[in-house]
């Protein structure tokens, strides 16, 4: 299995990152916020502009690409209420993470490891 | 003084509390029924224990610390605490009161020993503390509640050393605090789990039992396991776990299991241990 704390694995959502994708992660945050689930329903163009999301950053919420909008520095948690607010649970999330079909995806879950830290010499140290 | 009574360590996630309020509408779902039933006997020691007073350590996740400024370590002063509206509205619970007159006192008591604490007049609890809750306690919750919040998603985190410290000064705070009251000590985070990346869905049995026995006795060998290998073995959301430390550091080296409970419904390790403080000797 895949151990590095790297992306795609992962996707470690550090300060530095927060600083980078500020404004992307403070949009996402706000979907909690009913009146913001309002106005990206009525003209989401309009809201990604208020809060001055880049282009990328726009086309990845057009595109509900939320593997990218994680990869851009968004925080997963953040990210989830924007799937939210569309329909989807943090699920449907999980499975565009791991490029699959969702139908085929839920059977899956959970994936079991049953490695422990004292394996990890062998297995990954070296590559850290 | 006060009294600690003893100490629970818990996983929480979402799908918990909304499989509890699924639950006793419509009967738990067959992945779920082990954990309510799993969860009976510590809500049952709770009863006979009558804490008057429980101190949390949980992280919150996005629902109302937002990125403007983040705290590390904060603690909720307030004489009351609602609940979090996660973005799908409320669930049918009221908000937990607090004690101001039995937070100060420890939060004065945490800074004299270091830890510099935000202090939050308004704080409101997602399912880090209402995923759990209701398995624990009937509303209305029967007793009063100091949050404590540590950032756990915002690398860095603290450190595992760093967080068994402030169970470590928890502890001299609530035996020196002036007061008289019954505590328990709750601390909560999601046992092993990742819900991003490729390694959505990881899940790690082994590693949440060995946890949830090593927690009573060896404290220090899971306190000396680099949080980067819990990651990778356990998800990096299982990070949490090194909450847990500072409720085990705020009981008695002595204190010892009365109960605990593992199962995996979904894609978080569910497990809970409740542990008995010794009687202090008269």
């Amino acid at each position: 299995m895949d151990l590095s704390l790297e992306a795609p694995s992962v996707y470690l959502f550090t300060g530095e990152l927060c600083t980078r994708s500020y404004k992307l992660n403070r949009f996402a945050f706000d979907f909690k916020y009913p009146q913001v689930r309002e106005r990206f329903a009525n003209d989401p163009e309009a809201l990604m502009t208020d809060y001055a999301l880049t282009d990328n950053e726009k086309a990845l919420v057009r595109a509900r690409d939320w593997t990218g909008l994680v990869a851009a520095g968004g925080n997963h948690f953040n990210i989830i209420k924007i799937a939210a607010a569309v329909g989807e649970s943090h699920l449907h999330v999980g499975a565009h993470m791991c490029g699959a079909n969702w139908d085929e995806f839920k059977q899956t879950l959970p994936h079991r490891v049953e490695i422990m830290p004292s394996d990890l010499p062998a297995l990954a140290k070296g590559k850290r | 003084m006060s009294r600690i009574l003893g100490g629970i360590g818990i996983a929480h996630t979402p799908s918990m509390g909304y499989q509890y309020d699924k639950g006793v509408r419509e009967g738990f779902d067959p992945k779920w029924q082990p954990w309510y039933d799993g969860t009976r006997p510590v809500k049952q020691w709770l009863r006979e224990k009558r804490p008057s007073h429980m101190v949390v350590i949980y992280n919150d996740h996005m629902n109302y610390f937002d990125l403007k400024a983040y705290p590390t370590f904060a603690i909720g002063v307030a004489a009351h605490f609602p609940q979090a509206d996660e973005g799908y509205g409320l669930r049918p619970f009221p908000g937990v009161d607090g004690d101001p007159d039995f937070a100060w006192p420890i939060a004065r008591s945490l800074v004299r020993d270091g830890f510099d604490l935000t202090f939050c007049q308004e704080l409101e609890l997602d399912h880090g503390v209402y995923s759990w809750l209701p398995y624990l306690f009937d509303a209305p919750w029967p007793l009063k509640v100091l949050p404590i919040a540590v950032n756990m998603l915002m690398h860095p985190v603290p450190t595992p050393q760093r967080l068994h410290a402030l169970g470590a000064s928890l502890r001299r705070a609530l035996l020196n605090d002036g007061a008289n009251r019954d505590v328990v000590v709750l601390a909560t985070g999601g046992m092993s789990h990742q819900i991003h990346g490729t390694k959505f869905g990881l899940t790690n049995e082994k590693w949440d039992r060995y946890f949830l026995d090593a927690i009573e006795q060896r404290q220090d060998e899971l306190v000396a396991t680099p949080v980067e290998e819990i990651m990778q073995v356990a998800g990096t959301e299982a990070a949490e776990l090194a909450m847990w430390y500072t409720m085990r550091a705020a009981l008695a080296v002595s204190a010892r299991t009365h109960y605990s409970f593992y199962t995996l419904p979904a894609v978080t390790g569910c497990g809970v241990i409740a542990l008995d403080e010794p009687e202090p000797r008269g």
